[in-house]
């Protein structure tokens, strides 16, 4: 397996967190989107003809949105399916419903970082008053979730691929100058992703503390 | 006068919550041993926010570079580039009044006289709503809350000049059977009072 990777890449991050989580074997390729624009060379067109990362080939199948990357890595290796519930309708379509969200969060928030951090033009004002509306719902949803017993964006008692869809994003809105302070749990959320087994971090996230040896009590 | 700054529920174990009272950010957490620190959201060394520091139940450690400080002392404990050296008692964090009441963490730029007037009796164990943002300012929040028709003690956390968050209790509790009806029936009514205030600011 071959992930065509970049450090950068809040994207590329989602897949970098589920490989780490499911712990699958696999080489990654870095491919520099800046400054060095190796994603506009040939070779990486003919890979992918958006010139983006992430890339996943797994011994020739090949796939480039990150979602779909999450959905075939969680389908595949994923051996108690709770990563994507393959067999339960109501779980695949809240599993949808944020990965929809996690699309809105990068052209809003992603948009924002991309504009300060690596010039890329956008209505700034716009990106980042789109993703303030983003996080009043998610923290709304994520309160009432804490409230009734839930520590995930779905109501499975289990993280999904939709947790890593959003929290790339979310974790590095700051560098899009959108700060989270007025949506504390969103914020707990985000120390709850930082908790689990696998992760790792990337360059403007930091690491989460040690949860000690008392079971983590949200209340 | 005593603000609510929190809710107790915002500082479940080893999380650091990131306040704003009157223009102050706080960095607000729970000690192991179930002490609440409201101190200045600033590392003493350069200055990087304490609330996206991590919480190990003892102390608050910095992650640019590692400084500690001390829980209820707010003393710094450790300097990694010093490992052989104590840190001087001069550094410490500044500190901010807390007390806890009523499911809400209460503080102040200076420690105020008595306690957090909520008129509730000390034995009362109110339902806490969800803190509401508002972008506008805590004056035209405070009067849109005076006039609102709603059976919630509220208060209003004067954030900074533009922004503040209606914080609410419900007295006595409901049922359990009712209980999260109730704090979905009071979210909606309050964020719709939320949408009036910052349509008009």
């Amino acid at each position: 397996m071959i992930f065509y990777d970049y450090a950068l890449s809040a994207n590329a991050y989602k897949v970098r967190l589920l490989l780490g989580m499911l712990t699958i074997p696999h080489s990654t390729h870095f491919v520099e989107l800046y400054p060095g624009r190796e994603n506009l060379a040939a070779w990486f067109r003919n890979i992918n003809p958006l010139a983006e990362v992430p890339v996943l080939d797994d011994d020739g199948l090949r796939l480039c949105e990150s979602h779909a990357i999450l959905i075939y890595l969680a389908a595949r290796y994923d051996a108690q399916q709770s990563w994507y519930p393959t067999s339960s309708a109501p779980a695949l379509g809240a599993v949808s419903h944020w990965l929809g969200f996690a699309d809105r969060l990068g052209s809003t928030a992603g948009a924002a970082r991309l504009h300060d951090s690596l010039f890329v033009p956008t209505d700034i004002e716009a990106a980042r008053a789109g993703a303030h509306l983003l996080l009043r719902v998610l923290d709304e949803h994520l309160w009432f979730a804490e409230q009734a017993g839930r520590n995930w964006l779905c109501p499975a008692g289990h993280p999904t691929i939709a947790d890593l869809a959003c929290f790339p994003p979310i974790i590095l809105s700051e560098e899009g100058g959108i700060s989270r302070q007025e949506y504390p749990a969103v914020r707990r959320w985000c120390d709850r992703v930082k908790r689990l087994p696998g992760f790792t971090v990337m360059p403007g996230v930091f690491p989460g503390g040690p949860t000690g040896s008392k079971e983590e009590v949200l209340f | 006068m005593w603000y609510p700054i929190a809710a107790s529920h915002d500082l479940p174990f080893r999380h650091v919550y990131h306040a704003k009272l009157l223009d102050q950010e706080l960095a607000v957490w729970r000690a192991d041993d179930g002490f609440v620190n409201i101190w200045q959201n600033r590392c003493l060394h350069r200055g990087v926010r304490l609330s996206i520091g991590i919480n190990d139940g003892q102390e608050l450690k910095c992650q640019y570079h590692g400084w500690r400080y001390a829980n209820r002392t707010a003393g710094c404990t450790y300097i990694p580039a010093h490992p052989d050296r104590a840190p001087a008692r001069t550094i410490t964090n500044r500190i901010f009044p807390c007390v806890e009441r009523y499911g809400l963490i209460w503080s102040a730029l200076e420690t105020p006289q008595g306690e957090p007037a909520a008129g509730l009796s000390l034995d009362e164990t109110p339902l806490v709503l969800r803190g509401i943002a508002v972008r506008a300012p805590a004056a035209r929040v405070t009067e849109l809350v005076g006039s609102a028709d709603m059976s919630a003690t509220l208060f209003v956390q004067p954030a900074d000049s533009g922004s503040c968050i209606i914080r609410g209790l419900i007295s006595p509790a409901p049922d359990a059977a009712k209980r999260l009806e109730t704090l979905r029936y009071y979210n909606d009514m309050l964020s719709a009072l939320r949408d009036t205030a910052e349509r008009q600011a």
